[in-house]
């Protein structure tokens, strides 16, 4: 796997910073190398406590659920609240999207049964800017 | 749920391959006019579509449960290197869609709030760029940012280190 690839997109990363900081903000370029690595390494820290809890709990697989635990166990309850929310909308919107598909099944591309099929059309964008 | 078809999640993505060589907002739209009109406003938002249908516009927001759902339905970075993040050291064999969402959220929220307290250390420290000092100057005061500890390890100077690491030789002979 290439380095790049072990890794969020630092394009992304460099352009939420921008968004959520004030316009005359600036950013080192290490800083944001840093700030691409920390993410990663987050991402591992709240997998791996949700992966121990499925092993405990002889589960296989993990879900939002233990990952809604996992980010409230390791003291990051701010997150823990607001990605409870978007659980919540996110299987709200499965549920109609599963609805919306067994009531028309045409074969549009865009009534595939898998939430990804929307959007993975521009996913790779992110992907291919990783690469730049 | 959708869960018990997962694997598919990489297929997917590689099914959409061609696209990757282009600037991506401009192609394929002729199928989603919808994620055209969201991708020449932000083009790197990506969203989560049921939006096959014209009701997730992303101008017209609507509220609920305190959340907007536009909102709940932008992701900042791709699914599948997401899901590679979290497979890489992990023993999780499955993981489910809804999981890898909401790392994908969260993972938005460290990066704003990390983001916003190195700004703040920078300001302190009368700087027009957030250095890397900065992240390891929040991190190392945060007791949540512990975990980042041995990714943002504060700098030493090289003499300050070999100082240190004489003294601890010391302590040990």
């Amino acid at each position: 796997m290439a380095d790049e690839d072990r890794l969020l997109p630092i394009a992304n990363v460099g352009r939420l910073m921008k968004q959520i900081l004030p316009s005359n903000a600036k950013i080192s370029k290490e800083a944001k190398q840093t700030v691409q690595e920390c993410a990663t390494e987050f991402i591992s820290f709240v997998t791996c406590e949700a992966s121990d809890k499925c092993h405990r709990e002889n589960r296989k697989t993990v879900n939002g659920d233990d990952i809604w635990w996992a980010l409230s166990t390791l003291g990051l309850d701010n997150y823990a609240d607001a990605v409870g929310r978007y659980l919540h909308k996110y299987r709200e919107a499965e549920r109609e999207r599963a609805e919306n598909n067994k009531s028309s099944n045409d074969s549009g591309n865009e009534r595939e049964p898998n939430i990804t099929s929307g959007y993975s059309r521009v996913l790779e964008k992110g992907s291919s800017s990783s690469a730049r | 749920m959708v869960s018990s078809k997962k694997p598919k999640n990489d297929g997917i993505n590689k099914a959409v391959g061609p696209n990757t060589g282009s600037s991506g907002s401009k192609t394929k739209k002729s199928k989603k006019p919808n994620v055209k009109a969201t991708v020449e406003k932000e083009t790197e938002v990506y969203e989560i579509s049921e939006s096959s249908s014209s009701e997730a516009r992303r101008d017209e927001p609507k509220e609920s449960n305190g959340v907007v759902v536009e909102d709940a339905k932008m992701i900042r970075f791709p699914m599948n290197r997401i899901r590679r993040i979290m497979r890489s050291d992990n023993s999780a064999p499955q993981i489910m869609q809804d999981a890898v969402f909401l790392v994908n959220k969260a993972t938005e929220l460290f990066i704003e709030k990390f983001s916003e307290e190195a700004y703040g250390s920078s300001v302190k420290d009368k700087k027009k760029f957030i250095h890397y000092k900065h992240l390891s100057s929040v991190v190392s005061n945060e007791e949540r940012y512990e975990f980042l500890a041995d990714c943002v390890p504060e700098k030493l100077k090289a003499e300050v280190a070999l100082e240190e690491w004489e003294r601890a030789m010391a302590d040990v002979g």
